[in-house]
């Protein structure tokens, strides 16, 4: 029958198929806290995987709010990220502007401790605050740092960019207590010294005007 | 609820999760062969909307509503680049330059015209059950028609494959022969 021809001649051109078997990506799904009309919350005793860290699994997404080594507090309706440092590997950027001022670009949650720590190294000895919000970005491009509370003026400027436009989304369970679960955009960010975390007057951010 | 019994539902919903994420090659696997630019990814991605959401993939067979996520993050995927963001669902990209080609995208000619002629619902039914081995009921339920609807679609994907292979084939020949043809 000239039909099963047909199939069969694209059968034959099918591409190749995929080995199905992951057990680390697995451990790390099953790790999060997952539907809640079904599963308990991911610190679970009874799960096998119950006190698993959980890192992204895509290498596409970036996601800023997540990672034990964040500090997360809410001010308001944001959240507060405070870069701390920590011993992740980088994948960050930071450039020095043609202006003098500095860009940190955050690609991913592990790379905010490397990014507080190239900072420091490049003699800007500040913490740099971010400040999520929900929804994603109305503006995009890198964001002017102000100063934290009794922080001085940053020298050089500094400016961050959160992914490619200022938005980011976070999965479920990828922040303390899953707070931060949605899509959130950068409002603000503020440098302070290192014994400073707290808010300081901001900018807008990606959020954008109206 | 005891404590075993909190253990013994646990067990049981990661149990449940481990058959669907049984299909994680077949998902990987279906997002490279629609020209994913990270198929892997996806299909983790597809996995993880899955435990998320676990009380809404269907039981008997979950790999319909895999499909359905991973062909809506394929979208995203699309959207998020310049250069195949504009390629409407299904497209298999062989009009893509040759470096974004996965090997096993390289189809012979005639087919890959004919496919590329296809209009994409034809084409997509056609694959799910070629390429993706689904039972018509499964593939129409990923395309969310009715098992009816995806049989007279695929009919008509096959006879409209099929002539443009003939088409394809009765050109051919007089080229062959006629090497000192030429186009007045």
């Amino acid at each position: 029958m000239k039909d099963d021809r047909l199939m069969r001649r694209l059968r034959a051109a099918r591409p190749g198929a995929e080995p199905g078997n992951d057990t680390a990506l697995f451990a790390r799904i099953v790790a999060e806290p997952g539907d809640p009309r079904l599963v308990q919350a991911p610190d679970d005793p009874s799960s096998q995987f119950a006190g698993r860290k959980v890192r992204s699994w895509t290498r596409a997404r970036p996601r800023v709010l997540a990672g034990s080594t964040l500090g997360l507090a809410g001010v308001g309706a944001a959240l507060v990220l405070v870069l701390s440092g920590s011993s992740a590997p980088p994948a960050f950027a930071i450039t020095t502007n043609s202006d003098g001022s500095v860009t940190v670009q955050i690609n991913d949650d592990s790379s905010l401790p490397a990014a507080n720590q190239k900072l420091t190294a490049m003699g800007i000895d500040e913490q740099v605050t971010i400040y999520m919000v929900p929804g994603a970005a109305t503006v995009s491009g890198a964001v002017n740092c102000t100063p934290g509370p009794g922080a001085g003026v940053p020298r050089p400027p500094v400016k961050v960019l959160v992914g490619t436009d200022g938005t980011d989304v976070i999965g479920s369970g990828q922040s303390a207590g899953n707070t931060g679960e949605g899509t959130f955009h950068l409002a603000r960010c503020t440098v302070a010294p290192d014994s400073d975390t707290g808010p300081g007057t901001g900018n807008t951010g990606n959020t954008g005007a109206g | 609820m005891t404590k075993q019994d909190h253990q013994s539902d646990r067990t049981a919903v990661e149990a449940r999760f481990a058959e669907i994420f049984a299909h994680l090659g077949f998902i990987s696997t279906y997002a490279r062969r629609r020209g994913a630019r990270d198929p892997d990814g996806i299909a983790a991605e597809a996995m993880a909307i899955a435990w998320r959401r676990l009380a809404d993939v269907p039981t008997a067979d979950a790999r319909p509503w895999l499909i359905v996520t991973a062909r809506n993050l394929l979208l995203a995927e699309r959207r998020s680049n310049p250069e195949t963001g504009r390629q409407p669902l299904g497209d298999i990209e062989l009009e893509a330059p040759a470096e974004q080609l996965p090997s096993e995208l390289d189809l012979d000619p005639d087919l890959a015209h004919g496919l590329r002629a296809l209009p994409e619902k034809d084409r997509e039914a056609l694959l799910l059950i070629a390429w993706d081995d689904l039972t018509p009921a499964l593939a129409a339920a990923s395309l969310g028609i009715s098992p009816t609807a995806f049989r007279v679609r695929l009919h008509r994907a096959r006879r409209r494959l099929s002539g443009l292979l003939t088409e394809q084939a009765s050109i051919q020949p007089v080229a062959a022969h006629q090497p000192n043809w030429r186009q007045t």
